[in-house]
């Protein structure tokens, strides 16, 4: 292999990734290539060094993520959301009456669920999806329309 | 990672993506634990900063997990999310810019520690001179060094996320690679 080939390959070789056949042409290039060889060790200083995510990033994360009743648009599933003929003028009225949309947040929505008793819904065990808290969301879709009307009061409270 | 391991998270990613879209919320945990440490590096690239680089982080991870039915599958898992999380990470850049100077030209090192090895233990101090001098780099120098060794990406790969060519993310690999070898002669 020629200098450059080995340089494309130097990433993988001083992080270990490489394939062992491969491996051992770049080694014995790297005994006879002193331009090589220093190139391949401030590469694998910099592999040593690369900085890992904190401790409780990813426990973070997934509690951010936890708050919808599904994680993602089920492959081959319906929804079957039965939404009442109120649900979207009442909507409207809410948004327009608090002025911002973060009282969708779902976190709160599952609150009130609990509250209500309708819904009990581990906040654990959920994440939200694109989807979001008001279309199709299971929160929503088990609240009878006196307990989704009763929400509604609540939240435009 | 040998080639034969990235192939291996390659298929851990498409089985953990099945399970995320039969609705299975622990698969989503399991490849936020599997490519956080990327994402947050990726976004410590771009930022400069650790606090920053956290938020970056979890806001790109979490885009691309409500988004997932958006993903195609042209690109693998792993490249698709570290390029979302760039897209936040620049993001926030920007918004942080409003606001203040580039924190990575603040924290740029005045004298850098002297470091060197010995009895082939690399030194905490080149270490940390090592990691200074890849921030000093221009974002797509950063990244496409960053991308190739952190995280073992090919350089079709890096141009994705770094938004270039295959060509391009090698040209910027190396003239990287080059750079960071000067200043450590200096």
């Amino acid at each position: 292999m020629t200098c450059p080939e080995i340089a494309d390959r130097l990433p993988d070789w001083a992080s270990g990734r490489l394939a062992d056949a491969e491996s051992v042409i770049v080694a014995e290039h790297l005994g006879g290539c002193e331009d090589c060889s220093a190139q391949a060790s401030v590469l694998g200083t910099l592999f040593v060094a690369r900085p890992e995510a904190p401790a409780g990033l990813a426990e973070r994360i997934a509690r951010a993520g936890r708050v919808q009743a599904h994680a993602v648009p089920r492959a081959g599933v319906k929804r079957a959301w039965r939404r009442p003929s109120w649900a979207l003028p009442a909507a409207a009225v809410l948004v327009l009456a608090v002025g911002t949309p973060i009282l969708f947040r779902a976190s709160q929505l599952i609150e009130v669920a609990n509250a209500l008793g309708e819904v009990p819904v581990e906040e654990s065990q959920i994440w939200i999806a694109d989807d979001g808290a008001v279309a199709g969301a299971p929160v929503l879709d088990d609240l009878s329309d006196e307990a989704l009307g009763a929400l509604v009061e609540e939240l435009g409270a | 990672m040998k080639r034969s391991d990235a192939g291996d998270v390659a298929s851990s990613d498409s089985a953990l993506l099945h399970r995320a879209r039969e609705g299975d919320p622990g698969a989503l945990d399991e490849l936020v634990a599997l490519h956080q440490s990327s994402a947050f590096r990726v976004a410590l690239g771009i930022l400069g900063d650790e606090a920053d680089a956290q938020d970056a982080a979890q806001d790109g991870m979490l885009r691309a997990l409500k988004g997932l039915a958006k993903f195609r599958g042209d690109a693998s898992f792993r490249t698709w999310l570290l390029a979302i999380v760039a897209n936040e990470a620049r993001s926030l850049l920007r918004r942080r810019a409003r606001r203040r100077e580039s924190p990575l030209d603040d924290e740029l090192p005045g004298e850098l520690p002297v470091g060197g090895v010995a009895g082939g233990v690399v030194l905490r101090a080149e270490v940390a001179r090592v990691r200074a001098l890849l921030a000093r780099l221009p974002e797509k120098q950063r990244l496409a060094v960053q991308l190739r060794v952190d995280e073992g990406l090919s350089f079709r790969e890096v141009g994705d996320v770094i938004g270039s060519s295959e060509g391009a993310a090698r040209v910027n690999y190396h003239h990287g690679i080059r750079r960071m070898r000067g200043w450590l002669k200096e």
